[in-house]
């Protein structure tokens, strides 16, 4: 069997554009926050983690990790050493956190409830790594409050993600790559 | 389209509405914080503002418990008080012999420390204090013939006290000031009020002298503040957090005689008869007695930093030692926030 | 169109928001209202300033670094920083006790704390 076939190349280009697409809402993301003065330092609404959650229903293991190491490159660049530990920090753990629920695929869950629940794990990481690199305790007093705005972050991307997967699932390249949250065997 | 959106995703949009809700009464909530029950007064006893707050209790019951600490502290002051003519000092000073039964503790540790610091701290110094009066009306600066013949009668070796009798006595001419322990012995009484009606906390100012007991608002520490010298009464040059203890201070700017372009303070050198010479502007002493806190604190102040931390250590005391260059100094288990232009000590 | 949400996603949600209330009241001071408030500059976890703000007459410029704060009497703020993400600087003026600004790429926080409504005065 060749190693590279019609179907690789079409992947990378597929993976390619959730990426680019990631990095384009990650680029909006920042772009808003002045708009958004009451949250706390380094809390974002969340919107790159569409992508993230959308490959981690429809593709696999390995595409959803692509996909966030490929954003936290680009933060790298971009924004810094520190910004990337924290964007990878909050992004596997998140990522992971939303592969095992779907795996679990427990009755009782939808796709909201896994977003919820990869959104918290999100700034709770990112919380994290931060008080690793300042040093200090002092930032974890913004845990309450970012947990809450996990939730309401969680639920939105968990919406649009939602709305999103039954949309895509019409177009052809989808069909070829994934499936649908629900329908998709291990 | 709209509509058929919102029936179809009715569900989500609830639920999502719910959610906020929910996140939204949290974050109000969150500007609630637990208190305790409570009731306060404040009178004037022992020449000074008294100012009671105590914690789990309220109501009636509240005042009758404050009412009683008010006349604990009454009666402290009748019994100790040389200016009072029934008081054991007033008997003392008068006839050189009195029953101090009651306050034992009270002339054992007065005589204790008179010896431990050397004779800085010394009670008999009443018969100078009684000549500057400085914090009266009276307040003058002697000559130093009166002064000479006044320390004659400044001994404390001559002040003794028998255990077994419970009785004190004094030489012809000596005069007793109580007025160095005074406050934080009150605060001592206070406390037994505290015990025996089972309040869960409270924080008690005998004039400068704070007594911190029991739990509030669900901490077991209070915040006392020292006051700066320099500034206004509310100022503070640093916050201290305390748990169970009584605070005292002794300083040099609370009762002061100005005259001449010089000031004098209130605290006289048993030696030199004059107000003590010292850089230090005033001592905070931290002690589970407040007999203790209020004594150590004139003892540090007259006998300066090297000593005064000397004696701490051998009483189990905490200090801070506030110096006129504002600069602070103080003992190790303490949790103080300087503010302002005060800073540590640092040599 | 298929349900959405489920039981257990509210079940989640619910039990996270109860945790964030719980940490909430576990660690909340009294919020007193405050005479003094002063602002504590951290680098690297170490305290490395503490201002009175309240006895501040003039504004003071501190440069920790590639860090400019800028501490006056109405408030504590990072002016420039040479940091990517420009969030420290965007945090804006802090002055009630309990704001908060960190520059996480220089290790360098801001704090401001209410000294406590103090519960009595030793003088």
């Amino acid at each position: 069997m060749p190693l590279r076939t019609e179907k690789t190349y079409s992947k990378v280009a597929y993976l390619g554009i959730l990426g680019a697409l990631t990095i384009v809402l990650s680029i909006m993301e920042n772009a808003i926050m002045p708009a958004l003065p009451f949250m706390p330092p380094g809390a974002k609404p969340g919107l790159s983690n569409i992508v993230v959650m959308f490959a981690a229903s429809t593709l696999g293991l390995q595409e959803t990790l692509l996909i966030v190491v490929f954003k936290s490159l680009f933060v790298l660049i971009t924004r810094g050493g520190s910004a990337f530990l924290m964007s990878i920090s909050g992004g596997l753990l998140s990522s992971l956190t939303a592969l095992i629920l779907i795996r679990m695929d427990m009755k009782n869950i939808s796709l909201i409830g896994i977003s919820v629940a990869a959104a918290v794990v999100h700034n709770i990481g990112q919380l994290l790594m931060s008080a690793l690199l300042t040093h200090t305790l002092m930032l974890l007093d913004y845990l309450p409050l970012l947990m809450i705005f996990g939730v309401v972050s969680g639920v939105i991307t968990g919406v649009i993600v939602s709305l999103v997967i039954p949309a895509v699932s019409q177009v052809q390249t989808h069909k070829y790559f994934g499936g649908v949250y629900g329908e998709k065997s291990k | 389209m709209s509509n058929v959106f919102i029936k179809h995703n009715k569900r989500i949009l609830l639920f999502t509405a719910e959610t906020a809700i929910l996140a939204l009464t949290m974050l109000l909530l969150s500007s609630c914080s637990i208190k305790s029950e409570s009731a306060g007064s404040s009178a004037f006893l022992m020449g000074t503002v008294v100012s009671e707050k105590i914690y789990g209790k309220s109501g009636a019951e509240g005042e009758k418990i404050l009412e009683e600490i008010e006349e604990s502290i009454s009666d402290c002051e009748n019994k100790i008080s040389w200016r009072i003519s029934s008081s054991d000092t007033a008997v003392l000073n008068e006839s050189g012999t009195a029953d101090v039964t009651g306050s034992e503790e009270l002339w054992e540790t007065v005589c204790r420390l008179y010896r431990d610091t050397g004779g800085s701290f010394d009670v008999t110094v009443g018969k100078l204090t009684t000549l500057w009066n400085i914090g009266t009306e009276d307040a003058r600066i002697p000559s130093e013939s009166e002064i000479k013949e006044a320390l004659k009668y400044v001994d404390g070796s001559q002040l003794t006290f028998n255990t077994d009798e419970g009785m004190v006595n004094a030489a012809t001419g000596q005069f007793i000031d109580l007025g160095a322990v005074g406050k934080g012995y009150a605060c001592d009484r206070a406390r037994e009020v505290l015990k025996e009606n089972g309040v869960e906390g409270a924080c008690i100012a005998v004039g400068g002298s704070v007594l911190c007991y029991g739990t509030h608002d669900g901490k077991n520490t209070y915040s006392v503040g020292v006051r700066d010298p320099e500034g206004s009464v509310n100022d503070c040059l640093a916050v201290i957090t305390v748990s169970e203890c009584v605070v005292s201070t002794s300083g040099d700017y609370e009762h002061v005689l100005k005259q001449d372009g010089n000031k004098y303070h209130h605290i006289i050198d048993t030696k030199t008869g004059y107000p003590v010479q010292t850089d230090l502007a005033g001592v905070t002493v931290i002690s589970s007695s407040g007999l203790l806190s209020d004594a150590l604190s004139t003892a540090c102040f007259s006998l300066g930093e090297n000593d005064g931390r000397k004696l701490l250590d051998k009483y189990g005391a905490e200090g801070i030692f506030v110096y006129h260059d504002k600069t602070i100094s103080f003992t190790d288990g303490i949790n103080i926030k300087l503010q302002g232009e005060y800073h540590e000590k640092t040599d | 169109m298929k349900k959405l949400i489920k039981t257990g996603d509210m079940i989640l949600i619910v039990f996270i928001l109860a945790i964030s209330l719980g940490l909430l009241l576990i660690r909340l001071p009294a919020r007193a209202d405050t005479r003094n408030v002063y602002a504590e500059i951290l680098v690297d976890g170490e305290v490395a300033y503490e201002i009175d703000l309240s006895r501040l007459s003039e504004e003071r410029i501190i440069r920790l670094g590639s860090c400019t704060i800028c501490a006056g009497h109405e408030g504590v703020e990072f002016i420039e920083s040479d940091c990517p993400d420009q969030i420290c600087v965007q945090s804006g003026q802090l002055s009630r006790p309990g704001d908060m600004a960190a520059c996480v790429p220089n290790k360098t926080m801001i704090r401001i704390v209410g000294s406590e409504e103090m519960d009595a005065v030793t003088y």
